[in-house]
């Protein structure tokens, strides 16, 4: 393996993701074709995941050794699920000498909202704003703004954890044209938003990743992929 | 056979490669307890976050001090359970992404079965059956050790575990997190017959124990004593007095217990494990008695006394050499599991 920050990520590309509600896999063949397998079922990533890698590997007729590079959702999500794709990518990239592409979350919900607009036959202008928003539990948001260039989103400033309230007065300051993500069905005071846009039903999903990290040239090695967690704050220290 | 071994059920991050013809050939273990000691015990989330940060790099460590490649290993083994789940699924996605890619059996480790085992790392291990002493700050148990997977346990802690029992009568007394061996250093200095610290569970049959009572009379003597006016020098000798007390108090315990369990088994060797084994008076104490009884002591090495991946890879080693392994592909973690529902490996077909 010698990953380098210029070569684009070779296929058959697997990309893992189990970060949010639903565990999901993909496979990008060198033909360009994309399998994918999920399941929504709660707090069973764990239980399904090698069973669905196995059956994709098996539908696209190839073997394991013959995988070229891999791809990980890094979160922000539930902090066990990344952890569950963070090191699962771990082994299979140390095992089989693979890079890994790294892919954010919010990327794939935002990816996930605009391929949604456009399947309603709203095509984006360049300069298009949408907002990815997940649900962080305990009151607060996983939420990055992301622009449309013409050809891909690109990330507009970092990710962030956000309550409801800052979300809010954010919007509100610099609208966006759309948001997206899971957050919109939890926190009902967001549909108060002008946005033109709202797409609860944009997620995360691995075949978003794989599409997603087949156009970013940053390959990692093993030991480099660590989650993205966004919320530090994990406890209290006592005084 | 070569095994590589995952240990990530608490705040140790332990990665090991065992060879079931030549041995331990690499181990590597990093300590979260740094991390945790501004809280005052451990943090499941931080821990979790550690672990997915020092495991890999770990196992790659291990490798190159064994001069091996990933292709040469045959089998992985890592801690299901009992543990932290959050903790757990971080060495058990690990193992079983690198079995799966490998296409290399894998097994589910108990990781008190690896403390049980742990003596087999030795160079002068001892010989099946035996009991073993498992004290630590999670557990305190008399196992009997009829063979690879037949446990049955013998006694156990009603409430606290005689390792938490010693960090928290140190809490008690302002020594820092994990307090039970600055405590046990204390105690060197101090006089164990100053207070009369009870023996709880002594004079009831059975071999079940309890040292929470030992932590509230610790704290009625500390409260009540240093609220008189004390000299620097009284008051560190007050806590090495009261130190030596409770320790005291723990050791007869265990020793009196240890005893009850081999004339009721007629075992004759006795194996002490867990972080609770490294303490210096229960190892004289418990030689002197076995010494007199005509039976033998065994007391692994300190290093794999306290958790570590060693005795997951073994215990992972020898369940694989009989032909045990995972049928399923899950990433398969126990946070709860009782060590009397192991099974010894060829009973399990």
């Amino acid at each position: 393996m010698n990953p380098t920050n210029k070569s684009l990520p070779p296929a058959p590309l697997l990309a893992l993701d189990t970060a949010t509600e639903s565990c999901s896999v993909a496979l990008t063949l060198p033909s360009g074709q994309c399998l994918s397998r999920d399941t929504d079922i709660p707090r069973q990533h764990s239980q399904v995941l090698f069973t669905l890698i196995d059956q994709l590997l098996e539908e696209a007729g190839i073997q394991k050794s013959e995988l070229a590079c891999l791809a990980c959702g890094i979160g922000p999500g539930t902090f066990t699920g990344v952890r569950i794709a963070v090191a699962v990518a771990q082994g299979l990239a140390a095992a089989l000498n693979l890079p890994i592409v790294p892919v954010s979350n919010l990327l794939a919900v935002a990816q996930d909202g605009y391929e949604q607009l456009a399947a309603q036959g709203i095509a984006p202008p360049p300069g298009f704003r949408l907002r990815a928003v997940i649900d962080a539990r305990m009151h607060e948001i996983y939420s990055a703004v992301f622009h449309w260039d013409g050809s891909a989103l690109q990330q507009t400033g970092k990710e962030q954890l956000l309550s409801a309230k800052q979300l809010l007065q954010k919007e509100t300051q610099h609208p966006s044209d759309c948001l997206a993500g899971n957050a919109l069905t939890v926190f009902d005071e967001l549909s108060t938003l002008p946005s033109a846009s709202m797409l609860p039903a944009a997620r995360s999903h691995a075949r978003t990743i794989a599409k997603l990290a087949a156009g970013q040239p940053r390959l990692v090695e093993p030991t480099s992929l660590q989650p993205a967690y966004l919320r530090q704050q994990v406890t209290h220290q006592k005084t | 056979m070569k095994v590589l071994g995952i240990e990530t059920s608490c705040d140790e991050t332990g990665i090991a490669i065992y060879d079931t013809q030549a041995g331990l050939l690499a181990e590597q273990l990093y300590s979260q307890v740094d991390l945790h000691a501004c809280y005052g015990g451990v943090v499941p989330e931080l821990a979790s976050r550690d672990h997915v940060r020092k495991a890999m790099p770990l196992v790659q460590e291990c490798l190159q001090a064994a001069h091996l490649e990933f292709s040469d290993l045959d089998g992985v083994a890592w801690t299901a359970g009992p543990g932290l789940a959050g903790a757990l699924l971080v060495g058990a996605s690990l193992g079983q992404s690198l079995a799966w890619a490998l296409d290399v059996p894998a097994v589910a480790v108990h990781h008190m079965e690896g403390h049980l085992l742990a003596p087999l790392l030795g160079s002068d291990p001892p010989a099946f059956p035996f009991l073993s002493l498992l004290v630590s700050g999670g557990h305190t148990l008399l196992v009997e050790v009829k063979a690879l997977g037949d446990y049955t346990v013998l006694g156990d802690t009603l409430d606290d575990a005689a390792g938490e029992a010693f960090d928290k009568t140190a809490k008690l007394m302002g020594l820092p997190y994990p307090g039970g061996k600055a405590l046990a250093e204390l105690a060197e200095k101090g006089n164990p017959q100053r207070f009369d610290f009870p023996r709880p569970m002594m004079n009831r049959p059975g071999l079940d124990m309890s040292f929470s009572g030992l932590k509230t009379f610790t704290r009625v003597i500390w409260e009540k004593q240093r609220t008189q006016a004390l000299t620097a020098g009284e008051l560190e000798q007050l806590k090495a007095d009261i130190a030596a007390g409770f320790q005291e108090a723990v050791i007869d315990t265990l020793v009196k217990k240890c005893q009850r369990a081999l004339k009721q088994t007629g075992l004759k060797r006795l194996v002490v494990a867990g972080g609770v084994s490294a303490n210096r008076s229960l190892r004289e104490r418990l030689q002197t008695t076995w010494k007199h009884h005509g039976g033998q002591v065994y007391f692994p090495p300190v290093a794999w006394c306290t958790d570590n991946g060693a005795m997951i890879a073994l215990a992972g080693a020898l369940r694989l050499q009989v032909g045990q392994r995972k049928t399923d592909s899950a990433i398969e973690i126990h946070p709860r599991w009782s060590l009397e529902s192991l099974n010894r490996p060829e009973a399990e077909g």
